[in-house]
């Protein structure tokens, strides 16, 4: 395949983020497909990259994201390019996924001019659900530096999309 | 006898086995992730466990016709059929009964660390799998390095392995707990 033409020495790895993600689509005939795995996100000087990884360690597909553009890498598969992550990531995913707010969902940070409405709270002030940019978005598992879990539910051209994100606490 | 040989003759000796891992991923940059670790089973052919307890859980278990995979913090289990995409992966290796060079060019390498080291190269592309090493000692896999297209080598440790001669009836099924969100894909 293709060698990575980014590698992520060649950028400084500034933060990194590791944890658990699925994404579940369902038709209204009920067709379901999901994608399943393990997820590295790194914030690079001058932009960021996601990996998205087999339970057994093997990286299925990088996402590499900067203000030229996004480039995603599968093995096997050619390079893509497009102007931004969203709709490439999609391609793996068989869904769009909020990849703006998903860093700030990740650290459970809740930005209030975001788009963000109906937010509930629970008896120690801690923000559990919210909707924003058309997800409905539940956080739980509280840790001390934040939600360990994010269920976000959508609609996409008529089907139901759930993504759910477990997100390490930074070691 | 050289590493090939001594894995061919495990994979005749031992069709079931159970044991604990330790898993780490290094990238290209030389950086370790933190250690993964977990217990395995396989029943040959076919039938494998394959779960990471730490530092997050992930299970994987096939009973041979139908693959598992259950994520204790997202409560949810994928159940799939397992089909040939399952072909080359350490899994179907450690826990097939083909032979090896049926779907891989297989070569010896030199002595290395106190093992006997095979390399195994997928003959078919397999998504993620572009080679794999198996370090054999006293005639038993005790470490794999499989390098995925990223240039990033998974290293996993087999710390025991002890032959097992029969499993209860639900090894490789997994059952999980009421709240799990159970997706069963065609």
């Amino acid at each position: 395949c293709a060698a990575p033409v980014l590698k992520p020495e060649q950028s400084l790895v500034l933060k990194e983020r590791e944890g658990k993600f699925s994404v579940l689509t369902e038709t209204s005939n009920d067709e379901r497909e999901s994608v399943q795995g393990s997820f590295v996100w790194r914030r690079l000087v001058s932009g960021w990259q996601l990996d998205l990884k087999s339970p057994l360690g093997a990286t299925l597909a990088r996402l590499t994201v900067e203000p030229t553009g996004a480039m995603l890498e599968q093995p096997d598969a050619p390079l893509q390019r497009a102007d931004s992550g969203d709709d490439l990531l999609a391609r793996v995913l068989g869904a769009t996924v909020p990849l703006d707010v998903l860093q700030d969902w990740a650290d459970g940070r809740v930005i209030a001019d975001n788009k963000v409405t109906d937010v509930e709270r629970d008896q120690l002030g801690r923000i559990v659900s919210f909707r924003q940019s058309g997800w409905q978005v539940d956080f739980d598992q509280y840790g001390d530096s934040g939600p360990a879990r994010v269920t976000a539910h959508g609609k996409q051209l008529g089907r139901s999309v759930t993504l759910r994100l477990v997100a390490q606490q930074p070691s | 006898a050289p590493a090939i040989e001594q894995f061919e003759q495990f994979v005749q000796t031992v069709p079931a086995a159970r044991g604990t891992f330790e898993q780490f991923t290094v990238g290209p940059d030389g950086r370790t992730s933190r250690a993964q670790t977990g217990v395995f089973a396989f029943d040959r052919p076919g039938k494998f466990r394959w779960d990471i307890q730490t530092p997050q859980p992930q299970l994987v278990a096939s009973d041979g016709r139908t693959l598992y995979q259950h994520d204790p913090d997202l409560q949810q289990l994928t159940v799939r059929a397992l089909d040939q995409s399952i072909g080359s992966s350490p899994a179907a290796i450690l826990f097939g009964q083909g032979k090896l060079q049926d779907a891989f060019e297989v070569s010896e390498l030199p002595d290395d660390d106190g093992m006997m080291w095979l390399r195994a190269v997928p003959k078919r592309p397999d998504a993620g799998l572009t080679q794999l090493d198996i370090g054999m000692r006293e005639g038993r896999p005790a470490r794999l390095l499989l390098v995925d297209g990223f240039g990033q080598t998974t290293r996993i440790e087999l710390l025991t392995l002890r032959a097992q001669s029969e499993f209860g009836a639900n090894e490789f099924v997994i059952d999980p707990p009421p709240d799990t969100d159970v997706i069963r894909l065609q």
